[in-house]
């Protein structure tokens, strides 16, 4: 075997995915196991020593996957919230939200729920506004509640990603005094060491530039990987120009310290075998401080690999260093596979391995000078240039081929295209490489003369101006990034989507090319919810935006919209509501001047879809911002209406009957009015839908749909599909047919007409 | 042997980490081996009749020991250099990959051949108190992290039962040699070596050390500045000749 790593772990890649499909771990399937690897030790037959790697894993994934802690505790802790006593130990580092909730990993050590107590040691994830660290030991009262799936296409899936970590359940501790530190991080280990240092790192390099936390940020995220006190705002251009990887402490990162090591081992005059001895567990160290990450873990071992290299006298093959390290940190928990983080990670490496040098040797020809003028004979400029010409043809090849590597992961997790990125690594890293370097020797200074630590963090100001600079540049660039849906996803060219607010509202109507939202949801759920979602759905740019009403959960998200997606179109509601959230909207500076609209108006969203405003009339009183919405019908292919009735309550209605405008519309989507009269019998009667898309919500009490309500829809022989069970619902137009799908439940509902 | 064979099974989980494969063609080798039998077998060897001073190899059938007429027409201050491999092929690829892509591995076949050339007749049964290597100007030493001629000296010097001693120093960061003909090197060298403080050669017999032999200039100028030094013989010694 020329790199026998290659093969192993491929083995164990199959054997974990079969696992994770099939999943059997019985004591015959152990035993088969341990007989192949007696007879693979035996005869020594290469293919039998593959099986018994993939059977290995197989076992191995299959008993981590199965009948797990968390398991036992999700089945004990049911479906509905239980109050519960837990003690545990913190087991990762808190992630403080901006409503004051931190949010951690908490490995139990035992749990009381409901005055019964439970033996368990399974991990839960907990919210609470409390201040605890890595390592502590706590005592919580909160409630138990399963890990909600994801209502919205586009939002992040909790669920799947903690079930990755082995946790199933949700622990809330609704307030900081029903938690308490029992003992601060017991007991020494390296982990808390390195939180330690790492607080003590932060100090150093924030010092003297506390006044700019963008670069502080960039600084503390590069240097020390601290990623979960960087603002998500900041790191999204970095990931629009494919170089969020300088956030991820990575490859890059173990590799230049690395690189800075041995350099001063070398200045030393270290013997390589004691310098080499030294630097592979600062690496690890390394690693440790900044999170145990992956892809840090991986880079440390490979590089541990190569340094080893020395020890054992023998060629580094990167290829087989890569495989190893991935076939140990499977070894170690073979749910990393399925994170996006180790396959990004190992993806990338993998594709600079194979594909750099090759590149390099082809770019490299062209910069080369004739081959048949020696090399004396070259002028210095001459020299120079290659020189660079070289430098620059290493660096595309490497860029290039880890964009060819990310790009299809990128591509699949996060509906992100990023051509820029090949230009923006060329300008950033070797910037980056400084901001190390300089962060480096700013720790390196602070213990011998603080003054001169302070003088290279304002270096490093400098450079992480220039940084975040480029980075926004590159951002801005027309094609620089987009967003693709997947291609897995085939959607009809007229399309709406209710997405699930919560009370609030936000739709989502594509009209053959042309994006258009009625509403946009509350601020706080805007990137979470609409902006993942509009990514997922491919949109870069809207059209245009309707804002119903001044309602902080329909348009709270405009201006943050407005930002993001720069619809070419902004209609709003004529009405003053004196709501906040309406005068936030419209004291904003800079934006686009809305267009209001009013009963008669009718728009274009695209070939095929019509809107027309149904309401509010010109000259109308109102008492709060629900009295008075948009309401807004869609005509789509001539024949489908779909009437948007917003937060309307029976005032609204009965204004929208006495029109004598004909009503009658196919769908209807409807919020709560806040006084919950809605949806009066008159004005079902009116609109004869055959669906209703309806917000619902246990509080406030009045936005709830009630049994009354609903066994009247029943009645009627109309569908409801109501959003606290279905979360979004997608309608796919075809012609004059129709299909409702609901998100959460995939329950679907056809026009069929006949 | 007992120790060998407990070992045995962490030796296996070494190669799977850093598997032992050819040097030239990537072939499966026996561990503890660097290039396979294959392409060692290319290896050009030196055979007769070459030059007695600098082992330059002439086609046709010349009796007896002679010296070439490049030798005849300089003053080149060692006794002979010997080398067993002339540098072509594979023998040149892999000094060059040891030399400058810092596969330093690469130390253990180069040291092979060049112990090949201490069965010469000419080094065979002849005593020698240490071992030098030609010297790296500090600049290039610190530019490519270790000096090959002194890791190839450690080895003959273990090797030899002989003690490794380091006289010399180069003083002058010399341009590459590769564009210079023969008058050019010798000119450009002179100078370029002297004896270190405190370390005496005088009345030893010495043995230089280098990677490849080109036209003996380096050798010869190294040679010379031990002699002047009073050492009583210089014989050189490389893994392969030009």
């Amino acid at each position: 075997m020329r790199q026998p790593f290659v093969g192993l772990v491929l083995a164990a890649i199959i054997g974990i995915v079969v696992a994770d499909y099939f999943p059997a771990s019985t004591v015959s399937i152990f035993l088969i196991v341990i007989a192949g690897a007696l007879a693979a030790w035996r005869w020594r037959f290469a293919p039998l020593v593959f099986a018994v790697v993939g059977a290995t894993f197989f076992v191995l994934h299959s008993a981590r996957i199965t009948n797990t802690p968390a398991d036992a505790l999700a089945q004990i802790a049911g479906q509905q919230p239980r109050p519960a006593n837990v003690t545990g130990i913190v087991t990762t580092e808190p992630k403080i939200e901006a409503n004051g909730y931190a949010t951690f990993l908490l490995k139990l050590r035992g749990a009381k729920i409901e005055n019964q107590d439970v033996r368990t040691d399974a991990t839960v994830f907990v919210r609470w506004r409390g201040r605890p660290n890595i390592g502590d030991e706590l005592a919580l009262f909160g409630t138990f509640q399963p890990i909600e799936a994801p209502r919205n296409p586009g939002e992040f899936d909790m669920r799947v990603y903690l079930a990755r970590r082995d946790v199933k359940s949700l622990f809330i501790v609704r307030y900081p005094e029903n938690g308490r530190i029992l003992a601060p991080g017991s007991g020494f280990s390296v982990l808390r060491a390195a939180t330690h240092s790492r607080e003590w790192m932060q100090r150093i390099l924030s010092r003297d530039i506390e006044n700019s936390p963008d670069v502080v940020g960039l600084i503390c995220g590069t240097a020390l990987g601290l990623r979960h006190q960087t603002r998500d705002d900041i790191e999204e251009p970095f990931q629009q120009t494919g170089t969020l990887h300088l956030f991820a402490v990575a490859g890059l990162h173990v590799g230049i310290v690395a690189r800075l090591l041995w350099t001063v081992a070398m200045v030393l005059r270290l013997p390589r075998k004691t310098a080499t001895a030294l630097i592979i567990p600062l690496l690890f160290f390394y690693a440790a401080i900044t999170g145990l990450h992956t892809a840090s873990v991986r880079a440390a071992v490979m590089s541990a690999l190569l340094l080893g290299g020395i020890f054992f006298d023998r060629k580094v093959l990167a290829l087989n260093s890569l495989a190893a390290a991935a076939f140990l940190i499977l070894l170690f928990d073979s749910n990393q596979l399925f994170t996006s983080g180790f396959q990004l990670s190992f993806a990338v490496v993998g594709t600079i391995v194979l594909l750099a040098d090759p590149m390099f040797v082809r770019l490299a020809r062209i910069v080369a000078p004739d081959p048949f003028i020696p090399r004396v004979l070259l002028s210095r400029v001459q020299r120079i240039g290659i020189g660079v010409g070289r430098n620059l043809a290493r660096g595309v090849s490497v860029s290039l081929a880890a964009w060819i590597g990310s790009l299809p992961l990128i591509y699949w997790y996060f509906y992100l295209v990023t051509p820029v990125s090949l230009v923006a690594n060329l300008a950033v890293v070797p910037i980056a490489y400084f901001v190390l370097a300089l962060a480096m020797l700013s720790l390196i200074a602070a213990p011998i003369w603080s003054g001169l630590s302070i003088i290279f963090n304002n270096a490093n100001w400098l450079m992480s101006h220039a940084v975040l600079g480029l980075v926004h540049f590159f951002a801005l660039l027309p094609a620089g990034h987009f967003y693709l849906s997947r291609f897995t996803e085939s959607h009809t060219p007229i399309m709406i989507t209710v997405l699930d607010e919560g009370t609030g509202g936000a739709a989502h109507v594509r009209a053959n090319g042309y994006d258009w939202l009625i509403d946009c949801g509350g601020e706080r759920n805007y990137e979470r919810t609409l902006k993942s979602f509009l990514h997922r759905r491919g949109v870069n740019r809207l059209q245009g935006i309707l804002l119903t009403h001044g309602d902080a959960h329909h348009i709270g998200a405009a201006l943050e919209t407005i930002a993001d997606f720069r619809p070419r179109e902004i209609y709003d509601n004529p009405l003053d509501a004196r709501s906040s959230a309406q005068r936030r909207f419209r004291d904003a500076p800079g934006k686009p001047e809305p267009r209001l609209l009013f009963r008669g108006d009718s728009l274009l969203l695209g070939r095929n879809v019509h809107a027309e405003i149904l309401y509010p009339p010109p000259n109308i009183k109102i008492r709060s911002a629900d009295d008075a919405p948009l309401i807004a019908r869609l005509v789509i292919n001539e024949q489908i209406r779909v009437l948007f009735e917003s937060d309307a309550g029976a005032e609204a209605e009965v204004s929208l009957l006495r029109s004598g405008d004909d009503l009658k519309s196919d769908i209807l989507i409807k919020g709560q009015h806040h006084s919950g009269d809605s949806g009066t019998p008159e004005f079902l009667d009116g609109v004869k839908p055959r669906l209703i898309i309806a917000t619902s919500r246990e509080s406030p009490v009045a936005e709830q749909i009630t049994e009354e309500w609903s066994s009247e829809i029943e009645r009627r022989a109309i569908k409801l599909l109501r959003q606290d069970l279905t979360g979004a619902v997608e309608i796919q137009f075809r012609g004059e047919d129709w299909t409702a799908r609901s998100y959460l439940t995939g329950e679907a509902f056809r026009s069929s007409k006949r | 042997m007992q120790i060998d064979r407990t070992l045995e099974p962490l030796r296996a989980v070494t190669s799977l980490f850093y598997p032992a494969l050819c040097a030239v063609c990537h072939a499966p080798v026996t561990r503890g081996d660097y290039v396979c039998q294959d392409c060692l077998g290319k290896a050009q060897r030196i055979v007769a009749p070459f030059c007695a001073k600098c082992s330059e190899p002439f086609p046709g059938a010349i009796e007896g020991e002679f010296t070439c007429s490049n030798c005849a027409h300089r003053s080149l201050a060692f006794d002979a250099a010997v080398a067993a491999y002339r540098s072509r092929g594979v023998v040149r690829f892999v000094i060059l990959q040891f030399k400058y892509s810092r596969q330093l591995h690469l130390r253990h076949p180069v040291a092979e051949w060049l112990l090949e050339a201490m069965n010469d007749d000419r080094l065979r049964d002849r005593n020698f108190d240490c071992v030098v290597p030609v010297p790296l100007h500090p600049a290039r030493f610190r530019e490519r992290g270790f000096n090959q001629a002194e890791l190839l000296a450690k080895i003959l010097g273990q090797r030899m039962n002989l003690t490794l001693s380091r006289p010399l120093e180069r003083t002058r960061y010399t341009t590459t040699q590769t564009a210079f003909d023969r008058n050019d090197r010798m000119e450009n060298l002179r100078g370029a070596f002297r004896l270190r403080k405190r370390i005496g050669v005088r009345g030893l017999r010495v043995l230089l050390v280098d990677d490849i032999l080109t036209t003996g200039s380096t050798l010869s100028e190294c040679a010379r500045v031990l002699r002047e030094a009073g050492a009583q013989s210089v014989f050189a010694v490389t893994a392969a000749r030009a």
